[in-house]
Parts: C-alpha cells; structure tokens; sequence
C-alpha cells in the first residue's frame, strides 16, 4: 500500500517535472524565435533587396547569383526570403547536363574540357533565360549529334592555309 | 603548291559568317551568335571549331569568376583580321556561286 503511495506520488512529480521543462523549453524557443524576427524585421528596414541581390549566406549551402531564395541564419533559426520573380531559377537540368558531359567526352582529349565548360555555360544560360527540361535537353541532344563533326573539325591541322 | 580547299559554304556557315562579320570587333558566345542569326541553340560548334582551326577565328574565355558570378565562364568567338578578309571574300564567292548557278538552272530560250 505504502509502494503504491509512493510510486503514484513519484510518478505524478515526474509529470510535473517534465511538463515544467517542455514548457520552459517552449518558452525559450518562443523567446528566440521573437529574438531573431525582431533582428531579421531590423535588417529589412536596413537593407532593401532588389531582385537577385545576393547575401552571403551564414553556414549552409552557397547561394549563387540569379538564385532569388537567399537564406539568413539568425541565432538558432534560419529563414528563407524569397526575391524577384517568385520562381527558382536554377541551373541546367541533370539529364540535359549529363548528356552534355557525354557530348563533350566524344571531342578529343585535349578540347573535353574547354568544350564541357562552354556547353555548361550555355545550357546554363539557356536555363536563366528560361529554357524548361525540354529545351534544355533539345540543346544536349543537338551537341551529343554534332559531337563527330565537331571532333573532326577540332582534328584538323591547326592554322591550315584556307584560301577559299 | 597546291591550294587548299576553302570551307564549305553551307547556309548556317554563311550565317555564323555574317554575324560575325556585321561586328567584326565584337566578341560573341555561343548562343547569342544562334540568337543573333536564329538557328537553334547547339548547332553552329561544328562551324566555330572548324573556323577556328583554320585561325579565322580566335576565341577565349570569358574574364570573371565562375565562383563570384554564380555561372560557368562564357567562351568568346571573335573574327582574326586575317579571317574577317578571308570570310568577306568567301562570302562574295558563295554569293556569286549561288546566283550563277541560279542562271544556270534558267531554261535556255529556244531548247524548251
């Protein structure tokens, strides 16, 4: 009887015990949360952010230009802003820059890298001016085509008297 | 010695070859020389790579950093003053071929 008594009273502190410590965590996360949106709402009066304005990120992954979402890290919470035209605009799909990597791995040895670069480049471009999966993957399948012309074409002696 | 032969004159190397030449100073990339000329994007690397073999073109990398632009570096194309010539030249010919050969094709009074 006396163990019963006993164990319901120390069950009944624990209770409490962890109701008091998920509440005064609650309350210091409420805290910081306040914290960092009265220091984020400072900074916007602060600053004004034209679209593609890059901050540098604090920790987490590097934003790059043109990338409207820029993430800030104040204290323990990070926030996302997004700027500009509402969408993402990214760099080039993955198939479509595989199949570029593949195109260029047809050129000879000595061009692979130059070319890969500048396909990147383009299909990079071609993604910030708009060019869905589709378009991009036209591009890549068009430089994978060309890739045996262009090989025989980077073959050829360099500097060739070419009177026309 | 014997002379070599001049690039074929196709209707996208005309093209490229025009762009080119209406700036002949300026340096383009890749796609704004499609744009510019409006072939589709990815097909004119085949005529930049040729040209440039044959030194009528020079070509080089974009001057920023990859890093700080967030973007892969361009690659330039700009005409030799060499090439520029040899291309006006060229162009006159494929120009001049195309007419003749648009006599030609007339049927001859008197035969029909």
């Amino acid at each position: 009887m006396t163990i019963t008594i006993v164990l319901a009273a120390a069950g009944t502190l624990l209770g409490a015990l962890s109701t008091i410590w998920v509440e005064r965590m609650r309350r210091r996360h409420t805290q910081q949360m306040m914290a960092a949106e009265r220091e984020l709402k400072l900074a916007a009066h602060s600053i004004v952010l034209k679209p593609d304005e890059v901050i540098p990120p604090l920790g987490g992954p590097p934003v790059q230009r043109g990338n409207p979402a820029i993430r800030l890290r104040i204290g323990p919470v990070s926030f996302v802003l997004r700027t500009g035209r509402g969408r993402r605009p990214t760099g080039p799909t993955w198939g479509a820059d595989g199949l570029a990597g593949i195109a260029s791995f047809l050129l000879p040895a000595a061009d692979r890298a130059r070319y890969s670069e500048e396909y990147r480049s383009e299909l990079w471009d071609l993604a910030q001016a708009g060019a869905g999966r589709i378009r991009q993957l036209q591009y890549a399948l068009r430089q994978l085509r060309n890739a045996l012309p262009t090989s025989s074409a980077l073959r050829a002696p360099r500097r060739r008297s070419s009177a026309p | 010695m014997s002379k070599q032969p001049g690039p074929r004159m196709t209707l996208p190397t005309q093209l490229v070859l025009r762009a080119l030449l209406a700036e002949p100073g300026q340096e383009m990339y890749g796609l704004q020389i499609c744009q510019a000329i409006g072939l589709p994007s990815g097909t004119i690397h085949p005529i930049l790579a040729r040209f440039e073999a044959m030194g009528w073109l020079e070509s080089r990398w974009e001057d920023v950093s990859p890093h700080q632009e967030g973007r892969p570096r361009r690659r330039y194309y700009r005409l030799t003053v060499d090439g520029a010539e040899r291309a006006r030249i060229a162009l006159a010919q494929a120009t001049t071929s195309v007419s003749t050969i648009g006599l030609r094709t007339r049927p001859a009074g008197g035969l029909t």
